[in-house]
């Protein structure tokens, strides 16, 4: 409830104030590009240029970001991307080699992980064995020196809010995996942190309970209004939890957005393959117009409206790029108008109870997958099957095209 | 493939049956090895506690009386009585040496990662394998080069280098197995790095200190080489008096002293099981 108010009260800040207008129009702008050197002051959480270096190797490069109040932003990419190094530097477990990082306002890269006030659940949890869950809750406000009532009063909220308040006098090791989460996080809100830091939280639970976690983390955060940077390799999970993802590669940034533009508008060829299943067919440009941009591919000529921004010039290798579930299985003919189309032969089959995947092989040599709901592929169950030809048709608008590995357009 | 059968199902009977068998010598053989080990371990001990109750003036076996005189004899003599307070004053000297920097570098070589970590950590635990009788002539030219007293403290510090390899191997056996995250949880949480080691990671090994530390007292009560080359006359510890006085004297004195000790040392192992479950570690 405190998390709502001051959310308030930024909002009138930002209303109130003509020197936040500024601020205001930054916030339109990207956010992720490297060396921009925009600190949103009432951001609960900034990043500005950081950069993590051990000898020769560079683990974070110029990385900038902020978290608006209330917000849950994940860190998603491969192992060795960086964004668990991004996460421990926040939390003050890593020095930062050069670059700010700002909580609330307050510069913290230069201060030790006790004196950042975060909140953080570990994959393991970290849990104490050796304290029962009530001390294990009552450890951050003990440090801090709160008094014997209201430690009692706090440690009895957060594990109510976390529906563990008969497991008080437990000991970690008595608690399921489940269980075992609920208290971390307990653990870390009733500090009240400024940010609430979460480190593959869900990596060690079964998909049924891991799916249950995920909701409860959704709605308390939500209901308690903490802004929350989330580390994971788990693009589902990402989609699903997310206001934003920031997607890294590297060390850096390859773009930040919410999850349907992550998706839907992936900005390099490397977040279109890493979130999501994507078919790319490769093209050569014939000719680039304001009406329109032909492109010679294996599957024939594709003509597609030319995107504003960006030009290309004849000749230029493109990638062109479509998503499995964007493309349906249609009977010979029956394509439809500004559709793009293509023939192929069924080389796999995979039932997944609510969908299909098919896997063709295109003109050229192209593997091309199609995911297809149940439902539709009723309807053309009798011509699809291993080793026959299909014609598929999709959009054009689903159709994206990516020039040296980012997306034109 | 009917006829296949036939013939694998007898080897495998007969496998079975010649498995047995080799099972049954196995145990046989390995039961009848327990037991002379114990006898050969036991018997001994229990000879020198009955000798040190017999009324014979040398000793002897078998026994030809019951009394208390030899612990009588301890009790009234300076030199015993000496002995057994500076074996105790050494004990828990060197074992309290040994936890004070066993503990911490058993830490650091968990937790932290810098040059010449192995070598450290080789190091700590190499008296271990160095024959004490190496160790204490050599610390005894180091004494003595650097002109220090051959007083008990140099047999405390002497004996807590052999220790601390049982304090570093029992924390260090713990700590890899405790997740660093714990730590860094304290952290977030407000405590700062010493609070964090207090608090959360010293519980955890306390037991692991407690074995060490006893493997320590024990490792002291028992070593005879390493206080015979530094000890004085007038800081005799418990096995330095045994040795010399089994040197000149035959009376059972010596083995009521022994008894003493055996007791002494049984006492800390239960102790120790009780408290940490020493057997754990061992």
């Amino acid at each position: 409830m405190t998390s709502i108010a001051r959310h308030v009260r930024v909002d009138e800040v930002i209303q109130d104030s003509p020197a936040t207008m500024a601020v205001e129009q930054n916030r339109k702008m990207p956010i992720c590009e490297p060396g921009r050197a925009e600190i949103d002051p009432i951001s609960d959480l900034s990043l500005d240029g950081v950069t993590k270096q051990y000898n020769d190797t560079v683990a974070v490069r110029e990385m900038s970001f902020e978290a608006r109040p209330g917000e849950f932003v994940s860190f998603l990419g491969p192992s060795g991307c960086g964004k668990t190094t991004t996460l421990s530097m926040i939390a003050g477990f890593q020095s930062v080699s050069t670059g700010m990082i700002h909580i609330r306002g307050r510069r913290v890269d230069g201060l030790p992980p006790e004196k950042r006030n975060t909140g953080m659940v570990f994959q393991d949890y970290a849990l104490f064995p050796h304290m029962s869950v009530g001390e294990n809750v009552s450890f951050g406000l003990r440090m801090r020196h709160v008094p014997k009532d209201e430690i009692r009063r706090r440690v009895d909220a957060a594990l109510a809010l976390v529906r563990m308040s008969s497991f008080a006098d437990r000991r970690p090791s008595q608690l399921s995996g489940g269980q075992k989460q609920r208290v971390a996080l307990a653990r870390a809100l009733v500090i009240q942190p400024d940010v609430l830091l979460l480190d593959e939280p869900f990596g060690a639970l079964d998909r049924q309970l891991r799916e249950q976690m995920q909701f409860e983390l959704r709605t308390l955060q939500q209901s308690v209004g903490i802004t929350t940077v989330f580390v994971t390799h788990d693009q589902e999970e990402a989609l699903l939890l997310s206001s934003r993802i920031a997607v890294m590669n590297q060390g850096a940034i390859e773009q930040i957005g919410v999850p349907t533009e992550i998706y839907e508008a992936p900005a390099t060829i490397f977040v279109a393959k890493f979130i999501g299943k994507s078919n790319f067919i490769t093209g050569t440009v014939v000719s680039a117009t304001g009406g329109g941009t032909s492109i010679d591919t294996a599957i024939g000529r594709i003509t597609l409206p030319s995107p504003k921004q960006g030009a290309v010039v004849a000749g230029q290798s493109i990638e062109c790029m479509v998503r499995p579930e964007k493309v349906r299985i249609v009977r010979p003919g029956a394509t439809l108008d500004g559709e793009i189309h293509a023939r192929g032969v069924v080389q796999q089959m995979a039932y997944h109870g609510a969908s299909t995947e098919v896997i063709l092989r295109l003109a050229g040599d192209v593997e091309f997958a199609i995911l297809q709901s149940n439902r539709d592929m009723a309807l053309v169950a009798d011509i699809v099957s291993v080793g026959k030809e299909v014609d598929v048709a999709w959009p054009r608008a689903a159709m994206l095209l990516f020039i040296n590995g980012r997306r034109w357009g | 493939m009917t006829v296949m059968v036939a013939p694998v199902t007898e080897i495998a009977a007969n496998r079975t049956e010649g498995a047995r068998r080799w099972y049954a010598l196995a145990r046989v053989s390995i039961a009848a090895y327990v037991f002379f080990a114990a006898v050969f371990l036991t018997v001994p001990v229990l000879i020198v506690i009955l000798v040190s109750f017999d009324t014979a003036d040398y000793v002897q076996f078998p026994p030809s009386g019951m009394t208390l005189k030899w612990y009588a004899r301890i009790a009234a003599s300076e030199t015993w009585r000496t002995a057994i307070v500076n074996s105790a004053i050494v004990g828990v000297g060197s074992t309290l040496l040994a936890v004070v920097t066993g503990v911490p570098a058993a830490y650091l070589i968990a937790r932290r990662d810098f040059r010449g970590r192995n070598a450290l950590l080789a190091l700590l635990l190499s008296p271990l394998t160095i024959p004490w009788v190496v160790f204490g002539l050599a610390i005894l030219n180091f004494w003595g080069a650097a002109n220090l007293p051959r007083n008990l403290f140099a047999i405390i510090v002497a004996h807590s280098v052999i220790g601390v390899p049982y304090v570093v191997r029992t924390c260090l056996a713990v700590l890899v197995n405790i997740s660093p995250s714990c730590e860094l949880a304290a952290r977030t949480l407000g405590a700062d790095q010493k609070r964090a080691f207090m608090l959360v990671i010293l519980p955890m090994i306390q037991m692991a200190i407690i074995s060490g530390a006893i493997f320590c007292l024990l490792i002291s009560f028992i070593n005879v080489p390493v206080p015979l080359f530094l000890t004085t006359a007038s800081t005799p510890t418990m096995q330095v008096a045994i040795f010399s006085q089994m040197l000149s004297n035959t009376d059972p004195t010596v083995a009521a002293v022994s008894t003493i000790q055996l007791a002494m040392i049984l006492l800390a192992f239960y102790i120790g099981q009780r408290v940490a479950r020493l057997g754990d570690f061992l």
